[in-house]
């Protein structure tokens, strides 16, 4: 991507989807509705690649690989995960291992085989957007699902961090001012999210 | 960590980034973007439990991205064109504040125009792309430089 964009904080989610149609996630989108789109610069998984550190982006419902009929906010989504507009990593060697379903995640935190970064993302369905009936309490029974299952494992409880990171704000006030503009980029901040750790 | 802790210091989602980059990479701000501004995350944890002092406070400058941003121009060879007609384009919008139109839940909404024009630069990067297919041995190269 075009680095001056990633760098003044211009998020293009909501209207690109990763590379093409026949990547796991993407079958829903017809072009036009929204464009593909690659992007080359580094990110930081491109440098977690560069020094051998392990790292997976555990997606839920990776493994369903749904069809063009099974869209978003029931099935994966593969916007929803960054890594995959990079054809670096989508096309490395470490690929298969790198962009997983969450299911994989249950069994390594079970048989001791996490990498040393670990990334989660809920379905849209369990992902506290309150558009969707329920889905904020089964996102947060599924954040208290990965909790328990790391503080219950002897091997992973002491010397593990997890972060609970909301991409957008839930509330509609906030008493405190939000910080000045960026000096970096010149926009301003919106109100705060929580970021629990 | 910290049990019960609210910290005041500011972070926001690149901050991880900047975590990572120190624990697992032994460097900070390696991408020379956001994550060489941003506070690192070292005041939610506790030095004792953790053993060591994660830092918390940035200590570089504007000045020092722009240093960084110059010199990664040069390294990664962008079409100079097509910064600046960004930044032409950041200038004649006054993007500071007219980007900025709601203020929305989710943050700041960029207004359709603005998001076409982008739109229009980010084809023109994948096109300058197309025409150097030698882009991905250099970018070995540069990672290990870094």
């Amino acid at each position: 991507m075009l680095w001056p964009l990633i760098a003044y904080s211009i998020f293009l989610d909501n209207n690109h989807i990763p590379q093409n149609r026949q990547l796991n996630g993407a079958k829903c989108f017809q072009e036009g509705d929204q464009s593909f789109a690659s992007y080359y610069d580094p990110s930081i998984a491109d440098l977690l690649n560069a020094c051998k550190i392990s790292w997976t982006f555990y997606a839920e419902g990776f493994n369903e690989f749904p069809n063009s009929d099974q869209c978003s906010p029931y099935y994966y989504d593969a916007s929803d995960d960054p890594f995959t507009y990079f054809p670096s990593l989508t096309q490395s060697e470490t690929a298969s291992f790198n962009f997983r379903d969450y299911e994989d995640l249950k069994k390594d935190i079970k048989n001791h085989s996490l990498p040393s970064v670990s990334y989660i993302k809920a379905l849209g369905i369990h992902s506290e957007h309150p558009e969707f009936p329920g889905s904020f309490i089964t996102g947060q029974m599924m954040s208290n699902e990965i909790y328990e299952l790391l503080s219950n494992s002897e091997y992973y409880k002491d010397n593990t961090v997890l972060f609970l990171l909301p991409d957008e704000s839930g509330g509609f006030y906030d008493h405190k001012t939000p910080p000045k503009i960026n000096q970096l980029d010149g926009y301003q901040y919106g109100p705060r999210t929580q970021f629990i750790a | 960590m910290k049990k019960n802790y609210v910290s005041h210091v500011q972070m926001e989602s690149s901050s991880l980034i900047r975590f990572i980059e120190w624990n697992w990479l032994g460097k900070e701000g390696l991408l020379g973007a956001r994550d060489m501004l941003v506070n690192n995350l070292g005041d939610i944890f506790d030095e004792e439990k953790a053993g060591i002092k994660i830092p918390s406070i940035n200590e570089n400058s504007i000045e020092d991205v722009e240093k960084k941003f110059n010199k990664r121009k040069e390294d990664t060879k962008i079409d100079s064109s097509v910064i600046s007609r960004f930044l032409s384009f950041r200038r004649k919008n006054n993007l500071s504040s007219s980007l900025i139109e709601n203020i929305n839940v989710g943050g700041p909404m960029v207004t359709s125009e603005a998001n076409n024009e982008l739109d229009g630069l980010v084809n023109i990067h994948n096109y300058n792309l197309k025409k150097r297919m030698k882009f991905s041995n250099s970018r070995q190269k540069r990672l290990e430089n870094w």
